[in-house]
């Protein structure tokens, strides 16, 4: 009798297990399924901002060959001119990092990897190379030269915060997109937000991309407005 | 029907069990070596595997019928392995998962920790519910002297049987038996 009672309590654990084996492992694979459908969504560039890539990439274009023009001839052999000179290659390097990036704004569709490749090349070559190492360069020029340009001084100043927020911004980008290797069933609003994720993130980027243009692009007028040799 | 079925289901699991044992173990190697840690370290994570292994082993030699011929079990076991297996599949091939690319292995590590855990569990209870089925074969068959006695009180029915039996004859042997009576 004992035995009987026994054998029937094991096979009913047995079933339990079972059930839950079978519920949990459904979860697992549908989860997995609708995790990786739900990653390989793209976002198709729209007509606006197909305008602000082109308009980025006419600004590059037009503050390069506005920066090669530059001349500061007239300031004959001295410090003044030797200290414009040297803040024109180290913006000259900072373009060439911007010339590089337009390859990313004249793309038509964003998954997430081309999203964190923009993101990871952002923070390498315009805030790694330019927005700190270039204006590390400038900085130590200002501050040794025998020339002194206080509104130059100024802009750099003026311009450290909001160089702090754009990296801020790329790094909270970044750590979003890393953040998509975990996964749950959604609410529909929630899902709505997933799916836009690819295009609110872009846009971002770009947005992070026209401000580090913008703040290269006034210290290339406060240097052109001195050497009076606007193109 | 359900036979058939039954033995397609033993061999897809013992094939999705080696396979997922496979992947696991690479996945393990690949991130216990960028960590630099010994591989032995990841026997406790490997064990539920082998122990399924091993019991899978027992069934096919000890012709578990409560086992092979389980439908309800085979179904779960071949789900589960699958789900394993397709966790082990993402971590390696997913390269819409960004940590894929932030450690610069082509693999991602992360992924496969955060899962293992459920892994684990999975297979212990399967490999658990696989035992509880062997005690419950166990317990439902009866014991050795009990059949020893209903089949020696067998034999000796079956001897009486044959004893009272009257032999058949066949039409030859009534033909001799007229002839016989009627000289």
């Amino acid at each position: 009798m004992l035995k009987k009672t026994f054998g029937e309590l094991i096979n009913i654990t047995t079933a339990a297990i079972l059930v839950i084996c079978m519920l949990m492992a459904g979860y697992l694979i549908f989860a997995n399924v609708y995790h990786s459908k739900e990653l390989t969504n793209v976002y198709l560039i729209r007509e606006g901002e197909i305008t602000k890539q082109q308009k980025y990439v006419a600004e590059v274009d037009k503050l390069t060959t506005k920066l090669a023009a530059l001349s500061f001839e007239k300031f004959g052999q001295t410090d003044k001119k030797i200290y414009y000179q040297m803040i024109q290659i180290d913006l000259n390097k900072c373009m060439e990092q911007f010339k590089a990036s337009t390859y990313y704004m004249n793309l038509q569709s964003i998954d997430a990897l081309t999203n964190y490749r923009l993101s990871n090349s952002f923070s390498n070559n315009i805030y790694g190379e330019c927005l700190r190492g270039q204006f590390m360069s400038i900085n130590n020029v200002i501050t040794e030269s025998i020339h002194k340009d206080e509104e130059m001084k100024t802009l750099m100043l003026a311009f450290d915060q909001t160089i702090l927020n754009i990296n801020n911004s790329n790094e909270l980008i970044r750590n979003i997109l890393i953040g998509n290797s975990t996964y749950s069933f959604t609410t529909f609003d929630t899902r709505m937000t997933l799916y836009n994720e690819n295009k609110i993130l872009y846009n971002a980027i770009a947005e992070n991309y026209n401000l580090s243009l913008n703040i290269v692009s006034s210290l290339i007028n406060h240097i052109a407005i001195v050497a009076e040799g606007e193109v | 029907m359900k036979q058939v079925l039954n033995v397609l289901l033993n061999i897809i699991k013992v094939v999705l069990l080696l396979v997922a044992m496979g992947l696991m173990f690479y996945g393990l190697l690949i991130t216990y070596k960028r960590l630099s840690k010994p591989v032995t370290e990841a026997i406790p994570i490997l064990l539920p595997f082998v122990l399924l292994l091993i019991a899978f082993v027992i069934n096919f030699m000890t012709k578990q019928k409560i086992v092979n011929r389980n439908l309800f079990y085979n179904t779960t076991a071949v789900l589960v392995l699958a789900a394993v297996t397709f966790v082990c599949y993402r971590a390696k091939f997913d390269s819409n998962m960004m940590l894929y690319h932030k450690y610069g292995i082509n693999y991602n590590p992360s992924y496969l920790s955060d899962n293992i855990g459920t892994i684990k569990l999975l297979v212990y209870l399967l490999f658990t519910s696989n035992v509880f089925l062997m005690i419950s074969a166990k317990l439902s068959q009866p014991k050795k002297e009990i059949i020893k006695e209903v089949k020696e009180d067998l034999i000796v029915e079956h001897k009486d049987l044959e004893i009272k039996e009257e032999p058949v004859l066949e039409n030859r042997d009534l033909e001799i038996k007229e002839e016989t009576v009627n000289a």
